[in-house]
C-alpha cells in the first residue's frame, strides 16, 4: 500500500466543543483578552465609527461561523452563514465575506473556496501542517482509502462509472459490501462521507439503453485544492509498479507539461 | 528561529495544529513547530522552547478577537504540560454547529454534571455509559455504541481524562468549563487556597483535609514547608 508523504490538509474547525445549557454567562472572569488588531482609534465622524464597529462585529460572527460548520468538512450553505452570522441580513454577505476571507487567510491561514456560485463553500488550508504519518490511525486508513479511490479517477482521466471503481478495488480486496477489516464501511465512504466532503463529485447519468442510472465519480473540490496530483499519481504508480511516465497523460497533467497527445491513454491501469 | 518576526505560516501552521488536535503535548506541539520551521523559515535557527511561548503569544494577539485562546495548562493527573486550543466566549452563536446531535451535546452536559457531583470527580467507564439514560434532549436517543464513541473523541480531545482507568476531567474541560463548574456546583467544586483558581485535582493535607494543586503547593513548600490552611507540618508526597 502506497504511503503518501503528500501535503494532507486538514482543516477542522474551533472545537467550541459540546456547550452544556447553563454556562456561566460573559461576566465570567476570564484572564483579559487582548482587544483585536483591527480595533479603529475613535473618528471624528462619530457614526462612521459605530457602522465600522458593527462591521467588523459581523466579520467576527462571520469567521467564527465558518469555523464551526466546517468542522466536519462538509459543504458550508451560504444561508446558514446568512442566518447564523448576519441575522438573516443577506444584503450586506458580499462585503461582510470579503474581510471574513482576509482574517481566515491572514490569521489561520485558510482558504474559503466557493463550490458552487453564491451557494456553497468549503475551508481548505494552505498550510502544511505534517506529513499523514501525524494523524490518528483513523485519519489515516480513512485517507489511503481516498488516495486509492482519486489516484484511479485520476488515472482514468478524471471520470470513471461506479461499477468500474468497485471492479478496481475488488482487484485490491476491497470489497463494496460489508465492513472492511481496515477501511471500515467502504461504501459508506465512497458513496456518501467523501462525497460529504467534497473530495468526490457524484453524478447520475441516465445511460441509453439501460434501465437504471449509472452513477459517475470524479474530483471534488477539496480534492482539487488539498491534494497534488503529483503525489497521487506517485501513489498510483507505486502501487503499480511502473515509473510515472509510462502514464503519459497523467504524468504530464501532474507535471504541467503540454499535452498533445490526448488519445494517448493506452496504458490502461486496469490491465495491470 | 528569530520570533520577532512577522505572523508567518508557521503561526498559521500551528494554530491549524492546535484547532485539530484540540490539546497538544510539549513535545507534540514542538515537533510541528520545528517542522514548520523547516519548511516555512529554514534560513532562520531552528525554535527553542521558549520560542514555543513567543509563538504562542503572537498567535493568541490575533485570535483573541474571535473568543479563541491557545493555553498551556499543567495538567496534575499525568504530570504534564498541554498546549490547549480553547474557545472561551459562549454566546448562541458560539453553540451553531453541526457535528453534535442534541442528544450529544445533552450527554456531555449530563457526564460534566455527573463527575462534578461525585466525590474525587472520578467515574468508572462502565458508569458513564450508563448516564445515556439520563440525556434529555429531543431526536434520536444516543446508544450505547455511540456514547463509547464519544466518550473516545473526547479522552483525545482532552474534555476527558482517564485516570486509573476511571473517567475524570480532562485539560480541556478545566480550561474551558471552570466558571461554569463553579458557578453551577458551588458545592462540589472548590478552589485552591494559593493560587483562587478552581480545583479539579489536588494534593490534600492529611491533618486538615484541605485540598490544594500539586504545583501550587510544591512552590509555597520551597518558603514554608507547612499546610496553607491548618499550619501543621506538610507531610505528603509531592513529587
Amino acid at each position: 500500500m502506497p504511503r503518501s508523504s503528500g501535503t494532507l490538509s486538514q482543516t477542522s474547525a474551533a472545537r467550541g466543543g459540546p456547550g452544556p445549557c447553563n454556562r456561566a454567562g460573559p461576566s465570567q472572569s476570564q484572564p483579559a483578552r487582548p482587544t483585536g488588531a483591527s480595533q479603529k482609534p475613535p473618528q471624528e465622524n462619530g457614526s462612521s465609527s459605530s457602522v465600522d464597529v458593527e462591521l467588523d462585529h459581523m466579520v467576527i460572527n462571520l469567521v467564527k461561523t465558518v469555523l464551526n460548520l466546517s468542522v466536519n468538512k462538509h459543504l458550508i450553505k451560504k444561508a446558514d452563514l446568512v442566518k447564523n452570522a448576519l441575522g438573516g441580513n443577506g444584503r450586506l454577505f458580499a462585503k461582510v465575506i470579503e474581510q471574513a476571507k482576509e482574517e481566515l487567510a491572514d490569521v489561520f491561514g485558510y482558504k474559503l473556496v466557493e463550490t458552487e456560485r453564491n451557494k456553497s463553500f468549503i475551508l481548505v488550508s494552505t498550510v502544511t501542517c505534517g506529513s499523514v504519518m501525524d494523524m490518528s490511525e483513523d485519519y489515516r486508513r480513512k485517507y489511503t482509502l481516498l488516495y486509492l479511490v482519486l489516484g484511479y479517477i485520476y488515472m482514468k482521466n478524471g471520470d470513471v462509472s461506479e461499477q468500474g471503481l468497485w471492479d478496481f478495488l475488488a482487484k485490491l480486496n476491497i470489497s463494496d459490501e460489508g465492513e472492511h477489516s481496515f477501511f471500515g464501511d467502504v461504501r459508506k465512504l465512497i458513496t456518501e462521507t467523501f462525497v460529504k466532503q467534497a473530495y468526490l463529485v457524484r453524478t447520475k447519468q441516465v445511460v441509453e439503453g439501460m434501465n437504471d442510472d449509472r452513477f459517475f465519480y470524479g474530483w471534488g473540490a477539496r480534492a482539487e485544492h488539498e491534494l497534488s496530483k503529483k503525489d497521487i499519481l506517485e501513489s498510483i504508480c507505486k502501487l503499480m509498479g511502473k515509473p510515472s511516465i509510462c502514464y503519459i497523460t497523467q504524468h504530464a497533467a501532474a507535471y504541467g507539461l503540454n499535452d498533445d497527445d490526448e488519445g494517448d491513454d493506452s496504458m490502461d491501469v486496469t490491465q495491470n | 528561529m528569530n520570533s520577532t518576526t512577522a505572523y508567518s505560516n508557521v503561526h498559521r501552521g500551528f494554530l491549524q495544529a492546535c484547532v485539530l488536535n484540540s490539546t497538544l503535548t510539549l513535545s507534540q506541539a514542538f515537533k510541528i513547530i520545528s517542522q514548520l520551521a523547516e519548511k516555512y523559515a529554514p534560513d532562520d535557527p531552528a525554535p527553542t522552547d521558549d520560542e514555543m511561548d513567543t509563538v504562542v503569544a503572537e498567535i493568541n494577539a490575533q485570535i483573541g478577537r474571535f473568543g479563541q485562546r491557545i493555553v498551556l495548562l499543567d495538567f496534575d493527573p499525568t504530570q504534564k504540560e498541554y498546549y490547549i486550543f480553547a474557545n472561551l466566549s459562549d454566546t448562541p452563536l458560539d453553540r451553531v454547529q453541526e457535528a453534535y446531535t442534541e442528544a450529544e451535546v445533552d450527554f456531555f452536559r449530563v457526564v460534566l454534571h455527573e463527575l462534578a457531583c461525585t466525590e474525587h470527580h472520578r467515574i468508572q467507564q462502565i458508569a458513564c455509559l450508563n448516564l445515556t439514560a439520563n440525556v434529555v434532549a429531543s431526536g434520536e436517543p444516543l446508544t450505547k455504541g455511540r456514547a463509547e464513541e464519544l466518550i473516545d473523541d473526547w479522552l483525545e480531545e482532552g474534555y476527558l481524562a482517564l485516570t486509573k482507568k476511571d473517567i475524570g476531567f480532562g485539560p480541556k474541560t478545566m480550561v474551558e468549563f471552570d466558571r461554569y463548574l463553579l458557578n453551577n456546583f458551588p458545592d462540589h467544586i472548590d478552589t485552591c487556597r494559593l493560587c483562587k483558581e478552581v480545583l479539579f485535582y489536588g494534593v490534600k493535607c492529611d491533618k486538615c483535609s484541605e485540598m490544594l494543586h500539586k504545583s501550587c503547593m510544591k512552590k509555597y513548600i520551597q518558603r514554608l514547608k507547612k499546610c496553607p490552611a491548618c499550619n501543621k507540618v506538610w507531610t505528603v508526597a509531592l513529587e
